[in-house]
């Protein structure tokens, strides 16, 4: 078994005209999938991040720049990470198709966390 | 992170929604309510970035709530001239939010009773009654309201910023109406409840879940007006029993008016069986209770047709003679062409084909039929019962280019593949 992290990016979306009743029933489906997988102990954690760009750093000749990050004009932003447990890539990527993140138009970056063998 | 699921009770945001508007423009003013609508769309957003995190929360309902009231605190001090009063009031909202006085998020307020009788004020148009009722009181959204009423998004928010402006003009507030004042304006709701069932029951197209959504929307508010404790008996008139009984005995039928593939199912070979039997008896309950006072009102006669449908065992013990006296008495009150339509049909089961087309006869230079399929359709079936299948056959083809509905065209087409049928069997033994 490994870790695995989901990033989940995403376009900025025009919610305003969603309805209460969608918004739960799009609810409903991450309640969903985040349940079947804390039953099946998978469920490692996440987080979602605050809408804004961050910052970015950067060394330069030894100063170290720090520039905000895009938010508004950007046309992708990590919105959120979920840590799962999977036995391999086969594994994490069923469990990441699942996730409803793809379906409202996101993309799902998903990477394996390096155990270390001690 | 927490480990606990919970489930979201049925239409919860929505209802919420509906539950917080109420309270907020109580505290806040009805000028207010564009603002107020913007914080609960703004929560429940808040909501759908959130949850998927961090799970769904013990609470949701009063976490909605309190996203709600902190954002309409932020709006509020935004605002030019806002008052420090008015945030006290708001921070101190805590009956509200208070878990143990938690209102029931099925259960309509005080103040969502008071938010009916503002919304379906004289001063705000007909047409922009029902749509303010479903925004305001019921948490639908424009877009929902515009795809039940097959109208466009645009036409109902201007429906809605008129409502808004009039609401201002008129100075309209939320508390329920003098008692002179508390007749017309029960009228105006029974019409404003009877026009939103009636739009999710038409077969009339688009979105059937949505349709479905307004037909029980308009008994919830039927029923929690008419069992209100703080104002019964005064809403629990005959008039509205005969309103909430047709409403049940129309919504019984519901689930078996469209088969899987979302085609029409006609009554005479729906599953009766199937009929929700709750539904069924409390509609016969409620034309119980409706038969009190002098008053025959359309609302009884048309309980009282669905009452011989409903209550027939089976199609063919149908009381039609029944039914067409009852379609009498509602052309005297309202001689319209959809009556008119309606009563021909009962003519044609009732008395005969020749009756039923003599009236038919008689809308013939109605402009209103042109667009009105039902009209052909019936022209169509007395047709059939005369065995003039060439004119039923041309009827049926009318009724195509008028209806609007894909699941009426699929009817009709294969009502024409069998008239053809028909004919050409008949042609066959001539």
């Amino acid at each position: 078994m490994a870790n695995f992290l989901l990033l989940l990016h995403e376009a900025p979306a025009d919610f305003s005209g969603v309805s209460a009743e969608e918004i739960q029933g799009i609810i409903a489906e991450y309640s969903a999938w985040r349940d079947d997988l804390i039953a099946r102990n998978l469920f490692v954690g996440g987080q979602k991040l605050k809408d804004e760009g961050g910052r970015n750093l950067t060394a330069n000749k030894g100063n170290v720049q720090v520039v905000d990050g895009p938010y508004s004009e950007a046309k992708e932003v990590l919105g959120g990470f979920f840590m799962i447990e999977a036995d391999d890539y086969d594994g994490a990527v069923a469990i990441s198709k699942e996730c409803p993140h793809l379906k409202y138009g996101g993309r799902i970056e998903l990477r394996e966390i390096d155990a270390i063998d001690d | 992170m927490t480990t606990e699921s919970s489930q979201l009770v049925e239409h919860l945001f929505r209802h919420r929604a509906g539950q917080i508007t109420a309270s907020l423009v109580r505290v806040l003013g009805f000028a207010q309510l564009d603002m107020i609508e913007d914080v609960i769309q703004d929560a429940l957003l808040t909501a759908l970035k959130t949850w998927p995190y961090n799970g769904i929360p013990k609470n949701p309902a009063a976490w909605i709530t309190q996203v709600a009231k902190n954002r309409a605190i932020d709006a509020l001090r935004r605002q030019r001239s806002w008052s420090d009063k008015q945030v006290q009031v708001l921070q101190h909202l805590d009956s509200f939010i208070n878990e143990n006085k938690e209102p029931d998020v099925n259960e309509l307020t005080d103040d969502q009773l008071r938010m009916i009788f503002a919304c379906c004020h004289p001063a705000i148009n007909s047409d922009a009654r029902v749509a303010l009722t479903l925004k305001a009181v019921g948490g639908f959204s424009v877009n929902e309201i515009a795809s039940a009423f097959l109208t466009k998004p645009a036409t109902i928010a201007q429906r809605l910023v008129r409502a808004k402006k009039q609401i201002r003009k008129h100075q309209i507030e939320l508390e329920l109406p003098e008692p002179e004042d508390l007749p017309d304006r029960l009228e105006s709701v029974l019409q404003v409840i009877y026009l939103l069932f009636n739009e999710g029951y038409s077969a009339s197209s688009g979105n059937q879940l949505i349709r479905t959504d307004l037909c029980f929307e308009a008994i919830r508010l039927g029923g929690c007006l008419i069992s209100y404790p703080a104002t019964h008996p005064a809403m629990a008139t005959p008039k509205m029993h005969a309103l909430m009984a047709l409403m049940y005995l129309q919504a019984a039928r519901l689930n078996t008016r469209v088969d899987s593939a979302g085609d029409l199912i006609l009554l005479t070979d729906q599953d009766r069986e199937a009929w929700n039997p709750q539904m069924i008896q409390r509609g016969a309950q409620h034309l119980r209770q409706a038969a009190t006072g002098s008053e025959l009102s359309k609302y009884h006669l048309e309980a009282e047709i669905s009452a011989c449908h409903t209550l027939a065992s089976n199609y063919a013990a149908t009381d039609w003679q029944r039914i067409l006296e009852c379609y009498d008495l509602l052309y005297q009150q309202d001689p319209s062409v959809v009556i008119a339509v309606n009563r021909a049909v009962a003519l044609l089961h009732a008395v005969d084909a020749e009756s039923a087309q003599q009236a038919m006869d008689a809308l013939k230079n109605n402009p209103l039929i042109a667009n009105y399929y039902p009209y052909h359709v019936t022209r169509a079936a007395i047709a059939e019962q005369l065995g003039l299948y060439e004119q039923q056959q041309m009827w049926l083809q009318q009724a195509m280019q008028v209806a609007g509905n894909a699941s009426i065209k699929r009817y009709l087409i294969r009502k024409l593949a069998a008239c053809s049928a028909t004919q050409n069997r008949s042609q066959a033994k001539a």
